[in-house]
C-alpha cells in the first residue's frame, strides 16, 4: 500500500495502526509532510519508519533515476506530488515483477479518476475505500476515519464562518527566533497550576536565555488570553510585561469549582508576569474526557453535534468534540486528541479515539491513569515471547555448557544468598562473602544476567526500551520485561543455577580497604533467598526464626547448626563491611541524607507511599549500602571505558531558595537548618527532633526531599564531570546497575560493562553501543518514564483512598477521624498531613459562605461570621463575637476526612478540622501497629469490593441459567420470545399511531 | 528551527547522495590560448576557472625575488553573480585575500618551486558560481592549470571538503550543507604519498570525530584525483593528436 501525501498528512494515525503492515511512504509524501505539518508529526513518521513492528520502508521515490519526474511548467505542487507518487508506485509495481498488487491511497478524486485504470495491478483508490475493502474488520480505525472527516469538515465550515478572534495571532518563527536571541522574547515550558488552571501558569525557563536576563524565578501567565492556546507542557516564546502590570500568585487554597478571586484577598509580592507570544514546539498528547451529562448537553444548546468534553487532567482546557455519539458515551472516560486551535475559537477542537471504562469503576480509573501518564501496557506479543527462553517442568532451563565455559563458575565456591523482602518474585541481586586464602576477605554483588536474554535491538529490547521500567501502582504492577524472565530464568531464586554479572572486591580483613576488585559474568547459585526481617533476627542472633527459612527445614540437626553457623558468619560480616564502607564515606565529608536514602530504599521495596517508613533494619542499610558500592563501581568502570558514551545518575545540588520554605517552617520550632551543603543539611536535619513529635521530624526530611532536584540519568558525553556529582549519596560517581529487571537504564549499563570487559581484553565488541548523542535521548526518555511511573503510582494510590473512604459515611464511621498536622499555612487554610493514612491535603478555615471556624470551650469546632489573620507561622481565625482560635504550624488538630466526589476528574480527599486538639486514639494499639499495614489492607479492601460487586453480578448470570434448568427452556431465542418481540413491536407501534 | 533532515534515516543527503559521494565533476584543460596554462572545472554547481602564468622574470619590485626559488602568487576572485546575494566587489575583500593566501600555500608545498629560483609564478582563480566547496573547486583547478602549463609538481593536489551531521562524516558538503553550520573541513592533499598540503577547519568539532571526518575527506580527496587524472590523461591525447603524431 503507498499513500498520497495528503493522506499521510491527515490520517497518519490511522496508519500508526498495528494491524496496518507493508506500508511503502514515498519521499515526495514524506517531505510533504514535514513542510506542512512540522517537525512534530514527521517525528511520529520516522518512528512509524523505525519501528520493526510495522514493516514499513520508505522509498527514495525522488533519487531513483527511473522514478524522478521533474515538476512541469505550470504545474501544481500537489499534482505533481500525486503524478511523482503515482509514477513511483506503477515502478514499484514493474520491479516486483508485476507479481505484488500495490494500493496508491489517495482522497484527490480528480486522481482517482485520471490513474485510476493507468496500469493494471496498480489500484487508485479513496481512503475510505481502502479501509472498506481491505480491512473491514477494523471497526477502531472505521470509528477514527469517521471522527478525523468530521473534525475535518468541522474546520473547513468554521474557516469559511468569520468569526470575531478570541486570542492573538502567534508571532511567525522567524520573529520568535530573533526575539529569543536578541532578549526581547523568553522561552520555555508551560505549567498551568493544577489549582487554578483558568488563570495562572507559569512559564519555566529553558536554555540560553535564562543565563543572560537576571530572571530567576518563573514568569507568571495571568489568564487564559495571556495564555493564547497554549497547552500545559508546550514550549513557548513570551514576552513580558511592563512592570506595572505584573501581579502575585494566589497563596489561597483555591476550591476549582468556586471564584475566589471575587473574595479580594490581597495576592503575594507582584512577580514577572507575561504573555505567550508564540508556541516552538506543542506538546499534545492523548487526553482522557468526560463528556457532558445529559442535562449539562441541553444547556449548552444549539449546536448538538459539537460538544464540549471536560478533561480529566484540571490543566487542560475543555476540548470540542464533533460526534453522534456523545449520548452513549456519557458515562465512560474516552481519550481524546486535540486536532487544533483556531485563533477564532475559545476552545480547541478534538476527536474521539476510544473508550476506557465507566466512571467510577476500578479498571476504567486505573486505565484512566495510565492513560494520562502515557503508560501503554500491552501484553507482550507472540513475536516477543517467543525470543523467551523456555522453563517448564518437561522442558527445565539448563546452563548450556558453552556458557559454563565463559563464565566463571560461583556455584561450588561461594556461598551466595539473597536478602528481599517476604515474598518477592523478581530477585534482582544477591550477595557472597568469603574469607580468601591469603587472608583477604572477597566480597561479592551478584546481579540476574538479564542482557544475556534480552539482545539488543530485539523485540523484546524494543519493548522494554519503549516501557523503561516496571510500573508499580497501588494494587498492581506492570512488568517490564515478560514474567518468564522477571520471576523465573532471570530471578536469582535459592537452590538453583542462573547467571549472573558479578563485581566481587577484595578487600582488607581488618580495615576493609578496597585492594582489587574484579567484572565479569559469572554463575551462580543462591543457597538462602531470605527475607529481610529473618536476616534481620540472624543477625541479632535469634536463631528461632530459622524455621520461617525453608531452605532449612529439611535439615537434620547437625549439617543445619554447621550451615547455619556459616550463613550468620556471612551475614554479620556483610554488615560489619557495610558500616565500614559508609562511614568511610561519611569521612570524605559527604554524610547522606536520610530521606532521600529512605525513599530510594522504599522504591526498592515497592512500598506505596515514600514518606511511611517501614521498621528501619539494619539489613536494610546493609543491602543498599553494598548495592550503592557495587552501583558506583560500576559507573567508574564504564566511565573510564567509555567516557563520552556511558550512562550514569546524577543528583544536582538544590536551589537554595526552594530552602525557604523548610527553613522558616524549622523556626517556628525552634530548629535551624543549615543548607549551605549536603553534609550541614542531613547534620541540622538530625538534630532538628522534637522528642514529643517524633513527625515534625518526618515532616522537615519530605520538605527537604521535595526542595531538591531529582535525579537524573545522563550521558557523560553531554555534561562536564564536575556535574557527574551526586548530592544525596555524595558519590562523584553514580549509576544504577543492580536491578536490570525492572528498570532499562541498568540494561543499558550492563551492556556497557560487558563491552567494557571485552575492551579490556582487547577483544572486539560485539554490542554496538549508543553514541552520545543516541544514549542521551534515551536518557531522558526513561527519565520521563521514571516520572511516569512516580506520577501513576501517586494518583493510584490517591485514587484507592478515595475508594477506601468514598462508602464510609463520615459522620458516623470511627475511621474517618484521625489525628492531623498541620504543615503549612495560607491565607485562607492550612495543609494538613494525617500520618495514620499518609494523606496531604488542604484544610479550610473560611468556607464558601464566608465563615470562618471557631472553637467552642469543649475544643470542637464550628462556622461563625469572622475574619482571618495570617501570619509567617500561624493563622488566628476570630470571629465577630470576639472569640479567636489560633493555629500554629506543627499544630496536631483532630481532621475528618471525607471525599468529595467529581465526575469530570479524580474524586479528592477533603479534610475538615473538627476540633484544635490531637485527637485521642481510643484504642491505643491501632495507632502502634503501623501505617503501612493499614496501606496494605486499604489497597486489599478497595479490591476485594470490586470482586464483590463483580460477584454479585455473575450470581445474577447464575440465576438465569438455574432457571433455564429448572424449566428446561432451550438456550438461544425460542418461538416464544419470538413471538413475545414482536407482539411487543406491534404494540408499540399501535400506541404510537395512536398518539399521533 | 524547522531544521533541516541533512542525512536521513535511510542515509541520503538533500541532494540525493549518500555520505561518502562526490558531486558530478566534470573538468577542462587548456581553455585559453594566451595564458601559459588554464582549466575549468565544475563540481556540481560550483564552476571555477584558473589560469597559469610562468615561470617568468619576478614583476615590480626585484625586491620580493627569492634567491632560492620561485615565488608563488596566488589571486582568488569571485564573481559578483556566484553568490546567493550579489556581491559588490568581486576580489580583495578580506575573505578573498584570505583564500588567495590559503591557495598559495597549498600550492608552495607542490610546486618544485626551487627548480625556478628568481622567478614567478602565478596564479589566478575564478569562481563562477558558488554552491559550496568553493576552495576544493579553486585548488583543483589550479592544479589542472599548473598541469597545463608544464610547472613541474610533485604530485597532482587535490582538495575536498568534509562535513559532519549526526555521527556521519560527508564528503564535498553543498551549499545547503554548509549553510547549516555543522562543522566544516577543507582538506588538501598530494595523493600518491598522502601528504597534506593544507587542513584548514574554523569549527568546533569532538577530537574524537576528527578521524572519522579526515578520513572522509582524504577518501574522496583520492576519488577526485582518479577523476582529474582521467582528465589530464585525455587532454594529453587530445593535444598529441592536434600535434599530429
Amino acid at each position: 500500500m503507498i499513500p498520497d501525501w495528503k493522506i499521510v498528512q491527515d490520517y497518519l494515525e490511522i496508519l500508526e495502526f498495528p494491524e496496518l503492515k507493508g506500508i511503502i511512504f514515498m519521499q515526495t509524501a514524506c517531505q510533504a509532510v514535514q513542510h506542512q505539518r512540522g517537525r512534530r508529526q514527521y517525528n511520529k513518521l520516522r518512528n512509524l519508519l523505525k519501528d520493526a513492528r510495522h514493516d514499513c520502508v520508505l522509498f527514495a521515490n525522488e533519487f531513483q533515476q527511473s522514478c524522478y519526474l521533474p515538476r512541469e511548467r505550470g504545474e501544481s505542487m500537489e499534482k505533481w506530488q500525486s503524478r511523482s507518487i503515482y509514477s513511483a508506485a506503477v515502478w514499484y509495481y514493474h520491479h516486483c515483477q508485476d507479481r505484488m498488487p500495490i494500493v496508491m491511497v489517495t482522497e484527490d478524486e480528480e486522481t482517482i479518476q485520471q490513474y485510476g485504470s493507468d496500469t493494471e495491478g496498480v489500484f487508485v483508490v479513496s481512503f475510505k475505500d481502502y479501509l472498506d475493502n481491505f480491512w473491514p474488520d477494523l471497526k477502531a480505525a472505521h470509528e477514527l476515519c469517521e471522527s478525523i472527516l468530521q473534525s475535518r469538515r468541522e474546520r473547513e465550515n468554521e474557516s469559511q464562518e468569520s468569526h470575531g478572534k478570541e486570542y492573538a495571532e502567534h508571532l511567525p518563527l522567524e520573529v520568535l527566533e530573533a526575539g529569543i536571541k536578541s532578549g526581547r522574547y523568553i522561552q520555555g515550558i508551560l505549567n498551568v497550576n493544577k489549582h487554578r488552571a483558568q488563570t495562572e501558569a507559569f512559564v519555566r525557563l529553558q536554555g540560553a536565555s535564562s543565563k543572560d536576563s537576571d530572571l530567576i524565578s518563573d514568569i507568571l501567565i495571568h489568564g487564559m488570553k495571556a495564555r493564547n492556546r497554549s497547552i500545559h507542557g508546550d514550549v513557548v516564546v513570551v514576552e513580558l510585561l511592563p512592570k506595572n502590570e505584573w501581579k502575585g500568585r494566589t497563596t489561597a487554597l483555591g476550591e476549582s469549582d468556586s471564584d475566589d478571586k471575587a473574595s479580594g484577598e490581597a495576592p503575594s509580592e507582584p512577580m514577572p508576569t507575561g504573555r505567550v507570544v508564540g508556541i516552538l514546539q506543542k506538546n499534545w498528547r492523548d487526553y482522557v474526557v468526560t463528556f457532558p451529562s445529559k442535562e449539562e448537553v441541553q444547556s449548552q444548546g444549539k449546536n448538538a453535534q459539537k460538544i464540549l468534553v471536560t478533561p480529566w487532567d484540571y490543566r487542560i482546557p475543555k476540548i470540542r468534540i464533533s460526534t453522534q455519539q456523545a449520548e452513549a458515551l456519557q458515562d465512560f472516560r474516552v481519550v481524546v486528541r486535540i486536532d487544533s486551535w483556531e485563533s477564532t475559537s475559545m476552545y480547541p477542537n478534538g476527536h474521539f479515539v476510544r473508550v476506557l471504562g465507566r466512571i467510577g469503576d476500578l479498571e476504567g480509573e486505573i486505565a484512566t491513569i495510565l492513560v494520562e501518564n502515557s503508560i501503554s501496557v500491552a501484553p507482550f506479543s507472540e513475536a516477543q515471547m517467543c525470543e523467551m527462553p523456555v522453563n517448564t517442568p518437561e522442558n527445565p532451563w539448563k546452563v548450556s555448557s558453552e556458557e559454563e565455559r565463559e563464565r566463571k563458575d560461583l556455584r561450588r565456591t561461594h556461598l551466595v544468598f539473597s536478602i528481599d523482602p517476604r515474598g518477592c518474585e523478581d530477585v534482582d541481586d544477591a550477595l557472597s562473602v568469603r574469607a580468601l586464602d591469603n587472608g583477604s576477605l572477597e566480597l561479592g554483588v551478584h546481579i540476574a544476567d538479564v542482557t544475556h536474554f534480552v539482545a539488543p535491538h530485539s523485540y523484546i529490547d524494543i519493548e522494554a526500551r519503549t516501557r523503561a521500567t516496571t510500573y508499580y501502582l497501588a494494587d498492581r504492577r506492570y512488568d517490564m520485561l515478560p514474567s518468564i524472565l522477571s520471576a523465573d530464568v532471570c530471578s536469582l531464586l535459592g537452590g538453583v543455577d542462573r547467571y549472573a554479572v558479578s563485581v566481587m572486591w577484595e578487600l582488607d580483613k581488618t580495615s576493609y580497604e578496597i585492594k582489587k576488585v574484579w567484572y565479569g559474568r559469572t554463575i551462580i547459585q543462591s543457597a538462602y533467598k531470605l527475607f529481610y526481617e529473618a536476616a534481620q533476627e540472624l543477625l541479632d542472633g535469634n536463631v528461632h526464626v530459622v524455621d520461617d527459612i525453608p531452605e532449612f527445614r529439611d535439615l537434620d540437626e547437625k549439617s543445619r547448626q554447621a550451615k547455619l553457623d556459616e550463613l550468620v558468619w556471612a551475614i554479620g560480616k556483610l554488615t560489619d563491611i557495610a558500616r565500614h564502607v559508609r562511614a568511610k564515606r561519611d569521612r570524605c565529608g559527604a554524610l547522606e541524607l536520610e530521606g532521600v536514602e529512605v525513599r530510594v530504599q522504599l522504591d526498592e521495596k515497592k512500598n506505596i507511599h515514600d514518606l511511611i517508613p517501614k521498621q528501619p533494619l539494619e539489613v536494610h542499610e546493609t543491602v543498599a549500602e553494598c548495592m550503592i558500592l557495587a552501583n558506583h563501581w560500576v559507573a567508574r568502570k564504564i566511565w573510564e571505558s567509555f567516557p563520552h558514551q556511558a550512562l550514569l545518575r546524577r543528583h544536582p545540588p538544590p536551589h537554595q531558595e526552594f530552602f525557604s520554605e523548610l527553613r522558616e517552617c524549622a523556626k517556628a520550632k525552634g530548629f535551624f537548618i543549615d543548607t549551605r551543603s549536603n553534609k550541614t543539611l542531613a547534620d541540622s536535619l538530625d538534630n532538628a527532633n522534637d522528642p514529643n513529635d517524633p513527625i515534625v521530624n518526618k515532616l522537615l526530611r519530605s520538605m527537604a526531599t521535595q526542595a531538591m532536584s531529582n535525579a537524573l540519568y545522563f550521558s557523560t558525553g553531554s555534561y562536564a564531570e564536575e556535574e557527574f556529582h551526586h548530592y544525596g549519596l555524595a558519590l562523584d560517581k553514580y549509576t544504577h546497575f543492580t536491578s536490570p529487571i525492572r528498570r532499562y537504564s541498568d540494561i543499558i549499563v550492563h551492556r556497557l560493562l560487558m563491552a567494557a570487559i571485552s575492551k579490556d581484553k582487547k577483544m572486539e565488541s560485539k554490542e554496538n553501543l549508543f553514541s552520545n548523542k543516541d544514549l542521551e535521548e534515551l536518557c531522558r526518555h526513561i527519565n520521563n518514564r521514571n516520572r511516569a511511573a512516580q506520577r501513576s503510582q501517586k494518583q493510584s494510590t490517591e485514587l484507592f483512598q478515595c475508594m477506601y473512604f468514598k462508602d464510609k459515611d463520615p459522620e458516623t464511621e470511627e475511621r474517618c477521624i484521625s489525628d492531623g498536622v498541620i504543615y503549612s499555612i495560607r491565607t485562607n487554610g492550612v495543609l494538613v498531613f494525617i500520618p495514620r493514612f499518609g494523606i496531604k491535603g488542604a484544610a479550610y478555615l473560611k468556607n464558601k459562605d464566608g465563615l470562618v471556624i471557631s472553637c467552642g470551650p469543649d475544643s470542637h469546632c464550628e462556622w461563625k461570621p469572622g475574619s482571618l489573620q495570617r501570619f509567617q507561622d500561624k493563622i488566628t481565625s476570630t470571629t465577630t463575637g470576639g472569640e479567636s482560635v489560633r493555629f500554629c504550624l506543627f499544630d496536631h488538630v483532630t481532621v475528618r476526612v471525607s471525599v468529595q466526589a467529581s465526575r469530570c476528574h479524580s474524586d479528592t480527599i477533603r479534610l475538615e478540622i473538627i476540633r484544635n486538639e490531637p485527637y485521642v486514639v481510643p484504642d491505643a494499639g491501632l495507632c502502634q501497629q503501623g501505617s503501612l499495614l493499614l496501606k496494605s489492607d486499604l489497597v486489599k479492601e478497595v479490591t476485594r469490593s470490586v470482586e464483590e460487586a463483580q460477584l454479585a453480578q455473575e450470581v445474577t448470570v447464575d440465576v438465569i441459567e438455574e432457571d433455564r434448568q429448572k424449566y428446561c427452556q432451550t438456550k438461544g431465542r425460542s418461538l416464544y420470545t419470538l413471538l413475545e418481540e414482536i407482539r411487543d413491536l406491534a404494540l408499540l407501534d399501535v400506541s404510537n399511531s395512536y398518539r399521533i | 528551527m524547522a531544521g533541516l533532515e541533512l542525512l536521513s534515516d535511510q542515509g541520503y543527503r538533500v541532494d540525493g547522495r549518500r555520505a561518502g559521494e562526490l558531486r558530478k565533476i566534470q573538468a577542462r584543460m587548456g581553455v585559453f590560448a594566451q595564458a601559459d596554462g588554464s582549466a575549468y572545472i565544475e563540481q556540481g554547481n560550483t564552476k571555477a576557472l584558473a589560469v597559469v602564468y610562468g615561470p617568468h622574470e619576478i614583476r615590480g619590485s626585484r625586491a620580493r625575488a627569492l634567491p632560492d626559488r620561485a615565488l608563488v602568487n596566488c589571486q582568488y576572485s569571485s564573481a559578483t553573480f556566484s553568490t546567493g546575494e550579489r556581491k559588490r566587489r568581486p576580489h580583495g575583500d578580506r575573505k578573498s585575500c584570505e583564500m588567495g593566501l590559503q591557495l598559495r600555500q597549498t600550492f608552495e608545498a607542490a610546486i618544485l618551486t626551487q627548480l625556478h629560483p628568481r622567478s614567478q609564478i602565478d596564479i589566478y582563480v575564478q569562481v563562477l558560481q558558488a554552491d559550496g566547496g568553493t576552495y576544493a573547486a579553486c585548488v583543483n583547478a589550479a592544479t589542472l592549470a599548473v598541469l597545463d602549463a608544464g610547472i613541474p609538481m610533485r604530485d597532482f593536489v587535490c582538495a575536498c571538503s568534509a562535513g559532519f551531521v549526526d555521527g556521519t562524516a560527508l564528503a564535498d558538503l553543498s551549499h545547503v550543507e554548509e549553510a547549516a553550520g555543522g562543522p566544516q573541513l577543507a582538506l588538501a592533499l598530494l595523493p600518491a604519498s598522502g601528504q597534506i598540503a593544507l587542513l584548514e577547519m574554523d569549527a568546533r568539532l569532538h577530537e574524537d570525530h576528527l578521524e572519522q571526518v579526515l578520513e572522509a575527506a582524504a577518501r574522496a580527496a583520492r576519488d577526485v584525483h582518479t577523476l582529474l587524472d582521467r582528465v589530464v590523461r585525455q587532454h594529453v591525447k587530445e593535444a598529441s593528436i592536434l600535434l599530429g603524431d
